[in-house]
């Protein structure tokens, strides 16, 4: 019986080829522009893990011994990942490798000008705008302490942000859903109207519904999985050529494509769209 | 087996085709439906295979009630039903086989009892050459015992032929009816409905009615 549905949907498909194919390219396309919004997502959120996996707070001291004695009582606390002392030597080498060939602005000095200092890495959990606003008010109680640079502004913009895109790209994927169910279901119509006179002649003969209208399942399942791996193949072309031509000689970031899971659960996402597209078009034919 | 209660179909509420049809036809009857052109046979079988609704009257037909089942249903009628449709109503773009084996796919029958069945109908009807032929191909006559042996292939309880001769020669007319004689032997109660009279003499155990502007005659 499967193997029969399966004839009955390639006929069906050659019956209209260019229909589908038209319906294909509108689907990979709407596929496309879903699949970069999801790709944007995803690098996104790998960008911002792996950023703020190494945000530090800097603390300046007025002398080292106020430095050192912050960090043993800091190395205690669980939450943070990593405390370092940076003394005033060591941030005047920093400073010196950073300004290269201008190394002449540093000349004139007659003693270090630099405070010692500690930088300061949370744990991944604890990374959070309000956190970082937290700790920077009470490590600023320490003794000794002159000065702490804490980028929880940028963070929290960046956070806010990511939160603001990834609600417009949920939007926008529904709409791109939609629109290629639509497609789909509009095609699989298209297909049943003509085959109107087939199909009566089936229920007379007593063909149950089923029957009749698996085959145009078949076919907006194999619509939806078509046009998601096209537009798989589509995105890692274009992610290929960006990271090649782009990314790698302006310096830019490089993009990641999907992992395994990810790509499976995008091809699982086109046979939902197409099944859903074929069982609309249907549901009261 | 079928059972018409005061049955009256009109169509546009005024123009009445059947009128007040009563009659009992048992399992394993073989009936000749006569009456000339226009005579409200073919409604009489698409009432029975629920293509049209009664206007009014019952309708039972193997234990359903036709005229109250739900479409969903239907199938379960119409499987125990085999119609030989008076224009065939065949798939124009399926060849012979396929045409012929779509009731046995339709009932989920395997392969390779398909490939068997219908080559032995085929056989039979003199349409073994013609299994791989398209159906826009064939002559009147062709389409016709393709029409045949779909309604025969699946050995419906109920046989239904819609003038099944009416574009055959004298030596396949009587293949035909023969193919009928045989299915009802076989126990399939059988309503063959014609214009010509000339063929009751076939069989002479048949039950005949004659339906003229209709009202039904026995």
């Amino acid at each position: 019986m499967i193997g029969y549905f399966f004839k009955k949907t390639w006929q069906n498909i050659r019956h209209s080829f260019w229909h589908n194919i038209i319906c294909l390219v509108a689907t990979t396309l709407s596929l496309s522009i879903f699949g970069f919004f999801l790709l944007l997502i995803f690098n996104l959120s790998i960008f911002l893990k792996t950023w703020q996996g190494n945000i530090p707070i800097i603390v300046f001291f007025k002398n080292e011994k106020a430095a050192l004695e912050a960090k043993s009582q800091l190395e205690k606390r669980k939450e943070l990942k990593k405390v370092e002392y940076v003394s005033s030597e060591q941030a005047l080498k920093r400073l010196e490798k950073w300004l290269k060939g201008k190394f002449s602005l540093l000349e004139g000095l007659k003693e270090n000008p630099l405070f010692p200092s500690l930088e300061i890495t949370f744990s991944p959990f604890y990374q959070t705008p309000s956190f970082l606003e937290n700790f920077k008010k009470n490590i600023k109680n320490f003794p000794g302490v002159k000065e702490v640079a804490c980028p929880s502004y940028i963070f929290s913009l960046l956070v806010t942000t990511w939160r603001i895109f990834k609600i417009l790209i949920f939007l926008a994927s529904i709409f791109l859903s939609i629109s290629t169910i639509f497609i789909i279901s509009t095609l699989i119509r298209f297909n049943f109207q003509q085959r109107r006179e087939e199909i009566e002649i089936m229920r007379l003969l007593g063909a149950n519904e089923w029957f009749i209208k698996c085959p145009f399942y078949l076919e907006g399942l194999i619509q939806g999985f078509f046009a998601s791996v096209i537009s798989l193949f589509i995105l890692r072309i274009g992610v290929s050529w960006y990271n090649l031509k782009i990314a790698m000689f302006q310096n830019g970031f490089n993009f990641s494509f999907f992992d395994l899971q990810r790509i499976l659960g995008f091809i699982g996402c086109g046979f939902i769209l197409g099944g859903f597209g074929s069982f609309l078009s249907l549901y009261k034919s | 087996m079928i059972r018409f209660i005061n049955v009256y179909k009109a169509y546009h509420s005024t123009y009445y085709v059947l009128i007040d049809l009563n009659f009992h036809i048992k399992p394993g009857d073989f009936v000749f439906l006569i009456g000339p052109s226009g005579a409200g046979k073919t409604t009489l079988l698409k009432l029975i295979y629920r293509e049209e609704k009664p206007t009014q009257g019952e309708i039972l037909v193997s234990g359903f009630n036709v005229k109250v089942l739900p479409n969903k249903k239907l199938y379960l009628l119409r499987r125990k039903i085999g119609v030989i449709f008076q224009d065939f109503k065949l798939i124009s773009y399926l060849n012979v086989f396929e045409n012929i084996a779509l009731m046995l796919r339709i009932l989920n029958y395997p392969s390779h009892f398909i490939e068997q069945k219908v080559s032995e109908l085929a056989q039979r009807l003199d349409l073994e050459e013609k299994l791989d032929s398209q159906v826009e191909t064939l002559s009147i006559g062709e389409k016709q015992r393709v029409a045949i042996a779909r309604a025969l292939i699946h050995h419906p309880p109920l046989l239904l032929a819609d003038e099944p001769t009416s574009n055959l020669d004298l030596l396949r007319s009587e293949k035909v009816i023969e193919l009928l004689k045989e299915a009802n032997k076989e126990g399939a109660t059988v309503i063959f409905a014609t214009h010509n009279e000339s063929l009751t003499e076939s069989f002479s155990q048949a039950r005949i009615m004659h339906l003229e502007k209709g009202i039904l005659k026995e």
